[in-house]
């Protein structure tokens, strides 16, 4: 039913008192009674005259989880399962998402204020009280079956719900006599220890449920204690004479020593002292800054008034061994500190000693940022993984930097002497024809990127032009002249002139164009 | 090829920008790792607080993160299988990207654990401070919460990098930020039914609004009833007609019943708040 309408807006829970079922379980007959009198329809001519009286009977049953619940029917449960802590001043809860699961079963008489009672009840057995959980068969459940000395619920099981009790398999829990007197809830109590709720999260944890919708929930009677609790949700079908009440104790079946309750969810969880609630321990904590002393006295004057000054500052004196094996005392504070120190830009520390801090007034040594590297340094040799993350980080920035360094020089090289070389073999072809083909086929080869990024074409044709404006022999001189690259596309359109005089001169014109126009020297 | 990083660094700008670049992609490995250091991970504790005498028994301490203590961690950490100059000055090339990186795995490292959205870039590089609370109250409550906000008023929070418990009875917690304002959770989680311990140590039920749940202010302790106290069995019958007759009536002339009781019986988590 968890999926019916929400009628709380976001972020609100409504608590119900609770929620019965239509039916709650057991065997039901249905009667239905039809008296015909046909003498009101006018044909008491043809039939008898006397009313006649049809009549129809259909039992049925309403099941229900009278030996166990599905894993699903358990929504949560606190203290959650296995947790430690101090829970000494909370009554323990499970969550169920039936909202009529805990009044399906009429197990308890109703109280005087007409609130239905619960069939579920949540025992709560601390470390000293031992209980034994068993899986049983319905027939072991109760009477002789059980065993000599065990008690079990005042049940009978219909044949016809279930005609083997031998198949059900169920969980128990055997309680000693005492324990379930003294822990069990009365009667009276029964009704306050179930509600429902409606929940709306809005998205928000509430109340440790995430999830919307109506629930049920059923509280423990108990506080916790300490060490280990066990929280048993027992059906309590069964029990109704066995339960006390206000003016009323119930006399138990001679010679039985336990209890065996039918155990329907059970977990456990450990308390701790819990001298004191959350809010008194955290409320009376001592506030301050994480350091020794706080602002010096004002009395203190010289050597003292330096030391009250370092304690405060978060320092605390240390035995400081140095390396040429005096003992000393060093100052040293830790990372936490109660001021906030400014973030010095600097290289970094090379070694531990590059790290001490020497006071000339004092003469003591700040050992602090040495302690840092050093602890800095045991952490990453104490870390084989991280140890070889940067050993190889390191390889790999070595091997780029190598091949950046080659490359830059390789490049340079290229540069000058590729070009020289192409150049004095252009000017050494005395035919004019010849010179402006090889340049052509040089110019050609370049539609190769990487023919062109391997000798710096860029930087070829700006030597080249220049070398034509400025013939010489001193390779460095025209390497210095600039003149702007010719564009590809008039390359290009000069491919289409033929050869000769008319594209000698047309190259020449491209070539020599920047330098005429005077580029950038 | 003899040159060495200082040359490059006079001749040829460009490859040295270059391989600054090379910093921005330090190794995830590293950067994780470096992320933790920053926090302090792996830091015995005695290094974090040398004197018992700075953190006694039931004591909240505030402090800020000294960054060059955190760096001179690193150096630290990055002087190992250094063989040459050339190991060192590749440390103090990258100096600047191993610093950024190490800031940003360090302020992402708690919200890359949770899933959660990281904190922006003005979070990383906030000053960075915490906190170390040492009390039964840690020990005692272990999903206590801690939150850390903006301003005095305002539900605005300072982002949590690392919360951990360097002790079961101690939690350490850095902010990527300075709150104005703290606040200790009893674990919202455990939202429960529960009971008051009173001063004089009696237990009692905290009256709330039957209509809003809300507490009533001021607080109207109840006094616990039990059945057997030894036993910590409560008497629930006899509770119920005590908080009926002491809370205020339900609306509508309605009878008090086991809802009304659980809103009574709710013990919602407890907060301190401390302002710095």
């Amino acid at each position: 039913m968890a999926q019916d309408e929400i009628t709380v807006g976001p972020g609100q829970i409504q608590f119900q008192h609770f929620a019965k079922p239509p039916l709650t379980t057991g065997t039901y007959t249905v009667d239905v009674e039809q008296q015909a009198d046909i003498s009101k329809i006018g044909l008491n001519a043809i039939f008898a005259a006397t009313p006649k009286k049809f009549t129809q009977t259909q039992t049925f049953h309403v099941d229900g989880p009278h030996f166990g619940l599905l894993p699903r029917d358990v929504q949560a449960v606190y203290p959650p399962a296995n947790r430690t802590g101090a829970f000494g001043n909370t009554l323990p809860h499970i969550v169920l998402r039936r909202r009529t699961l805990p009044w399906d079963i009429k197990a308890i008489d109703d109280g005087p204020n007409q609130m239905p009672r619960p069939w579920l009840a949540l025992l709560l057995f601390h470390a000293d009280e031992p209980v034994t959980e068993s899986t049983v068969t319905l027939t072991q459940l109760t009477g002789a079956a059980a065993g000599p000395g065990i008690l079990g619920p005042a049940i009978t099981i219909d044949p016809v719900v279930t005609p083997n009790k031998d198949l059900v398999t169920l969980r128990v829990v055997d309680v000693p006599l005492g324990t379930f007197q003294a822990v069990a809830p009365f009667k009276n109590d029964l009704e306050f220890l179930a509600h429902v709720r409606q929940v709306n999260t809005g998205g928000k944890e509430l109340l440790g449920l995430n999830e919307d919708g109506w629930f049920s929930v059923v509280l423990a009677n108990r506080l916790p204690g300490k060490d280990l609790n066990t929280a048993y949700l027992v059906s309590l079908e069964g029990w109704n004479d066995r339960l006390r009440s206000e003016n009323f104790t119930p006399t138990l079946p001679a010679g039985k020593t336990h209890c065996r309750m039918v155990s329907l969810a059970n977990w456990s969880f450990t308390g701790t002292d819990d001298k004191a609630s959350f809010g008194q321990l955290v409320n009376k904590v001592n506030v301050g800054v994480l350091a020794m002393g706080g602002a010096p006295v004002a009395s203190l004057t010289g050597q003292e008034l330096s030391v009250a000054k370092s304690l405060e500052l978060g320092y605390v004196p240390l035995a400081y061994d140095q390396r040429s094996g005096e003992r000393t005392v060093g100052w040293y504070h830790g990372p936490l500190a109660p001021v906030n120190w400014e973030n010095v830009a600097r290289k970094p520390f090379p070694s531990a000693e590059a790290a001490l801090i020497y006071d000339e007034a004092t003469g003591i040594f700040d050992v602090s940022y040495a302690v840092a590297w050093q602890m800095g340094r045991l952490l990453a040799l104490s870390d084989a993984a991280f140890s070889k993350a940067l050993a190889q980080w390191r390889q790999q920035a070595q091997q780029f930097e190598d091949r950046l360094l080659e490359l830059d020089t390789l490049q340079r090289e290229l540069n000058e002497e590729a070009l020289f070389d192409k150049l004095s073999r252009i000017e050494a072809i005395a035919n004019l024809k010849e010179k402006e083909k090889a340049l052509i086929d040089f110019l050609n080869s370049l539609d190769d990127p990487q023919a062109a990024a391997a000798i710096g074409a860029a930087a070829f044709l700006k030597a080249a032009s220049a070398a034509k404006a400025v013939p010489s022999n001193d390779g460095k001189q025209r390497l210095t002249a600039f003149v702007d690259t010719p564009a590809k596309e008039d390359l290009q359109k000069l491919k289409t002139v033929p050869l000769g005089p008319q594209r000698v001169a047309e190259l020449s014109k491209l070539l020599f164009r920047n330098a005429e126009e005077g580029g950038p020297a | 090829m003899a040159a060495t990083l200082d040359d490059l660094r006079t001749s040829h700008e460009g490859v040295l920008a270059k391989l600054q670049q090379l910093g921005s992609a330090v190794p995830p490995t590293i950067q994780d790792w470096l992320g933790r250091l920053a926090l302090l991970y792996g830091v015995p504790f005695e290094n974090l607080v040398p004197d018992v005498r700075m953190l006694p028994k039931e004591s909240l301490r505030f402090f800020y993160l000294d960054m060059n203590w955190v760096e001179s961690l690193v150096d630290g950490a990055f002087s190992t299988g250094v063989h040459s100059g050339r190991d060192i000055r590749f440390h103090d090339v990258l100096q600047s990207a191993i610093r950024d990186a190490t800031r940003a795995a360090s302020g992402e490292l708690r919200s890359n654990l949770r899933g959660d959205t990281p904190p922006g870039e003005s979070a990383v590089n906030a000053t960075r401070c915490g906190l170390l609370l040492r009390s039964e109250a840690v020990s005692g409550w272990p999903g206590l919460e801690v939150r850390a906000l903006v301003e005095l008023v305002g539900e605005d929070t300072v982002p949590l990098l690392r919360m951990d418990r360097p002790a079961p009875d101690t939690v350490l917690c850095i902010f990527a930020g300075i709150p104005k304002r703290v606040e200790i959770w009893e674990p919202t989680e455990d939202l429960h039914f529960g009971i008051t311990r009173n001063n004089d140590g009696s237990l009692a039920v905290l009256l709330r609004n039957p209509e809003t749940g809300a507490r009533l202010d001021p607080s109207v302790p109840t006094p616990l009833l039990f059945r057997n106290q030894a036993k910590g069995t409560l008497n629930m019958a006899a509770l119920a007609t005590s908080l009926a007759r002491s809370a205020p009536a339900p609306a509508g002339g309605r009878a008090f019943g086991p809802g009304d009781f659980g809103v009574q019986m709710i013990d919602a988590a407890d907060k301190e708040v401390f302002t710095t």
